[in-house]
């Protein structure tokens, strides 16, 4: 999916939080937006999606403008979100959670492989009640019902905290070939550079609710530049 | 600056007074330019007012839904009724008697009638396991339903016609309503000095998140308890002067409709902010008795539909909004001054004893109903050490910490503490422990939502100590280490800001930095980095060390960055299925095969 925004202004009462924010996300590019806390990350997450009235600012995918639809009609264009704090049903079981988020989104049956494949230990857990799950394995879940949906852009926030290290290897690798297999478009906010290293093409600086710097991780100079705006901002 | 702020504040400060002269004087006035009947009606609003704000300290402030307010407003009336006449044979008052003195004991008699009974419906209800906060509401208003019926039965109530005739005839009607004004005064100086003190702070910490508190060290139970019977009281003051003005007390003044009206005076007028609820039971006392004339049938239907429009529209209440129209009106967008600033304390800390036990689990096992969690867990925490505990995701890392902190989970083996003051571990709740050291962070953030980050660290600072009930602590002092903490994350800069307008990182740097701040003996730290930066991971983890190396506190933290254990750790355990895997140095664990294979070994990429 190609997403495309253009000056997309949020807030919250009479103050913005993210200013003019322009961006572009290719069909099977993984884009990151770092930055440290309170600059406007998840702000800017949820203004995009609609879960926060935007202020000024286009939305576009595939070439369609997207900007009056609500949030639920953005997921069932093949858009899924994994939020900062779990959005679960925690009556709910692992197996339902995950047939929920397929009700949410387009029609289709549950792609348990893709969804399960990188979690293996909530495969052997479908029957038990999400909110007994650990606080990692509610953070899987979260990211499996995402990936259950075959969504053609993915937008995670802080996709990868409080996952331990096998399992954060596994999601990026998954991540990875689906980009590659079905051109899955990503779109992850962060604070941790580490964290998106091995996952993102380019990689933004956000720094009081503006982009202030882009680099390719590849590049020469990347990991420094992008560090050294993060600890001085 | 610093004088456009000074400016601001007298600006500030001077509206209010303004505004409260002229309400005083015009309040004052009343008798003067007002009717028989207006005199009579102001009255009895301006009681019914001061009976609203002991509903606000409960509900607005405390969190506690009384819906029996009305029973202890009745026992104060009852009192008074009960010590001035005689009823006779057929259950109809004969005489009346007593001075003032007989009226004064009667008040206090009253109040103390009422707070006990408060208490003793507050023990009920808040001791249970499990009781959600919808529980006082349903046994209040039974308790409310129970005593209007129970009022009619007994002849000492005077039981249908009820208590009349023994109004205190020393004063007259004019002097009445200045008492009454003088009443409503009083009880809302109480209410303004208790509400801006720190256990103002403390009622609305109980309120945003009883979790928490209990986790900070206060007990919360008992606190409750005391502030329904602290409500209890003020109500039954006012009952005990209504009863002394206008001589009546009868069944339905412990009524649950007299209770809902108390409710809807509050609601409409604005919970927790005290002035709401005044204006709200003045105004509607007023068109109440006005439309009731006009409209007599449509009356209640109306205040009933007004109540559902506020509840639905603006669920704060009508004065929030009003206050910050007049604020923006009367003061332009002038900022707030600084409300609180820290300031470094002296805090006891020290290394001896380093290296000894100070928590020992042996064989320690738990299980959420069929699902085993921890199968058989035994390890040593150390003094002073910084021990990092790593693991997969569901291997019972965080039940482990938890369990650690709350002996009351039913748990098999043991853990024993050797802190000051605190070996056992079995039984003891989790403000216990919290008062005797051992504190813990949560894995998602868990703060008071409505208070600010500075007061969010005041209240940690008290760590179950009782806060002063009139003083406004504005320097707080706290540990260096925590204003390190907050120099650190930049929540610093945020020090008058809400807990939940904070950005999600922000939540969890206030909540480590409020854990520090309590200066527990044993911190327990479940993922305390997560949504930093790395660069802020290293600061923080440069703090954690000073904390366990020089200070001389006890670190157990929970972490998935290896990179960041391993600069870090003084120890590392490992667990993994409910079962300690590894034991030992960060070199040992990484070179250890076992940790290698179940573990750290998926980790490298195929």
């Amino acid at each position: 999916m190609r997403l495309e925004v253009f000056g997309l202004s949020a807030g919250y009462g009479a103050s913005l939080v993210v200013t003019d924010l322009d961006l572009r996300v290719e069909p099977g590019e993984a884009v990151a937006v770092i930055g440290r806390n309170g600059m406007g990350k998840t702000t800017f997450l949820q203004a995009l999606l609609g879960l926060l009235p935007r202020r000024t600012g286009r939305v576009v995918v595939d070439g369609c403008d997207v900007t009056a639809e609500p949030t639920h009609r953005l997921v069932r264009r093949g858009i899924a979100y994994a939020p900062q704090e779990a959005g679960l049903f925690g009556a709910l079981t692992v197996e339902e959670n995950l047939r929920g988020g397929l009700l949410a989104g387009r029609r289709g049956t549950v792609a348990w492989d893709e969804a399960l494949g990188p979690f293996p230990q909530l495969a052997a857990r479908l029957r038990q009640p999400a909110g007994t799950l650990s606080g990692g394995e509610q953070r899987m879940l979260l990211l499996a019902r995402a990936l259950a949906m075959r969504p053609r852009l993915l937008v995670l926030d802080e996709v990868c905290d409080g996952l331990h290290p096998p399992a954060v290897a596994r999601v990026v690798q998954v991540l990875r070939e689906q980009r590659e297999r079905r051109g899955l478009s990503l779109l992850v906010v962060e604070p941790n550079l580490k964290a998106v290293l091995d996952l993102a093409d380019r990689i933004l600086l956000m720094k009081r609710g503006r982009f202030l710097l882009e680099r390719s991780p590849s590049a020469p100079g990347a990991r420094e530049d992008l560090e050294h705006e993060l600890v001085f901002s | 600056m610093a004088d456009v702020i000074a400016r601001g504040l007298d600006r500030r400060t001077a509206v209010r007074t303004v505004l409260l002269a002229v309400a005083a004087v015009a309040a004052m006035l009343g008798p003067v330019l007002g009717d028989r009947y207006t005199v009579y009606l102001l009255t009895q609003a301006f009681i019914y007012a001061a009976l609203a704000v002991s509903l606000d300290l409960v509900w607005g402030y405390a969190g506690i839904l009384d819906l029996g307010h009305a029973v202890w407003f009745g026992i104060g009336a009852l009192a008074v009724g009960v010590m001035t006449t005689t009823v006779g044979r057929d259950g109809m008052v004969v005489a009346v008697h007593g001075g003032a003195g007989t009226y004064a004991a009667a008040v206090l008699l009253g109040m103390l009638a009422s707070a006990l009974a408060a208490a003793v419906v507050g023990a009920y209800c808040f001791s249970w396991r499990g009781s959600t906060r919808f529980y006082v509401a349903i046994v209040t208003l039974a308790v409310s339903v129970v005593c209007e019926a129970l009022y009619l039965e007994q002849r000492w109530t005077g039981g249908d016609n009820g208590l009349f005739g023994f109004q205190l005839r020393l004063l007259d009607r004019i002097a009445w309503y200045e008492v009454c004004l003088a009443l409503l005064g009083v009880t809302l100086a109480v209410g303004v000095v208790l509400t801006r003190s720190d256990f103002g702070l403390l009622m609305r910490a109980i309120r945003d998140n009883e979790a928490r508190a209990r986790h900070l060290g206060f007990r919360v139970d008992l606190l409750k308890v005391a502030i329904l019977a602290g409500g209890a009281a003020l109500a039954a003051l006012v009952g005990g002067v209504y009863g002394a003005a206008v001589g009546l007390v009868s069944s339905p003044l412990f009524g649950f409709l007299f209770s809902t009206q108390i409710v809807v005076w509050v609601a409409i007028g604005g919970r927790g902010t005290l002035l709401g609820p005044v204006l709200g039971a003045i105004v509607l006392e007023f068109a109440s008795s006005s439309l009731d004339r006009s409209f007599p049938d449509q009356w209640q239907l109306l205040v009933g539909l007004a109540f559902v429009a506020v509840v639905v529209f603006i669920p704060d209440g009508l004065l929030p909004p009003l206050g910050r129209l007049l604020e923006r009106l009367l003061l332009g967008g002038e900022g707030r001054r600084p409300q609180r600033s820290l300031v470094p304390a002296a805090v006891p800390g020290g290394t001896e004893g380093r290296g000894e036990v100070v928590a020992a689990l042996s064989e320690v096992t738990f299980a959420y109903g069929a699902l085993q969690v921890l199968r058989g867990v035994s390890m040593e925490v150390r003094r002073s050490e910084l021990l990092c505990l790593i693991g997969p995701n569901g291997a019972g890392k965080s039940t482990l910490m938890a369990l650690i902190g709350d002996g009351t989970m039913r748990h098999g083996g043991s853990i024993r503490f050797q802190l000051d003051g605190l070996s056992v571990h079995r039984g003891r709740t989790v403000d216990h422990l919290a008062r005797r050291g051992v504190i813990r962070k949560f894995q998602t953030p868990s703060l008071f939502e409505s208070l600010t980050v500075a007061e969010t660290l005041l209240l940690a600072r008290h760590r179950g100590q009782l806060p002063s009930l009139w003083r406004r602590t504005r320097r707080i002092e706290v540990p260096g280490a925590a204003v390190e903490l907050c120099r650190l994350s930049g929540l610093d800069r945020h020090l008058d800001v809400r807990a939940s307008a904070l950005p999600h990182g922000l939540q969890q740097a206030l909540e480590l930095a409020a854990t520090v701040a309590a200066w527990p003996e044993l911190l327990l730290l479940d993922e305390p980095t997560a949504g930093l930066t790395a660069q802020e991971r290293r600061v923080v983890g440069e703090v954690l060390r000073h904390l366990s190396r020089e200070q001389g506190r006890t670190i157990l933290l929970i972490e998935h960055d290896l990179e960041f254990v391993d600069e870090l750790a003084d120890r590392v355990v490992v667990l993994q299925d409910g079962g300690v895997l590894a034991d030992g140095s960060s070199d040992e664990i990484k070179r250890s095969e076992t940790v290698r294979r179940g573990y750290l070994g998926a980790s490298t990429p195929p």
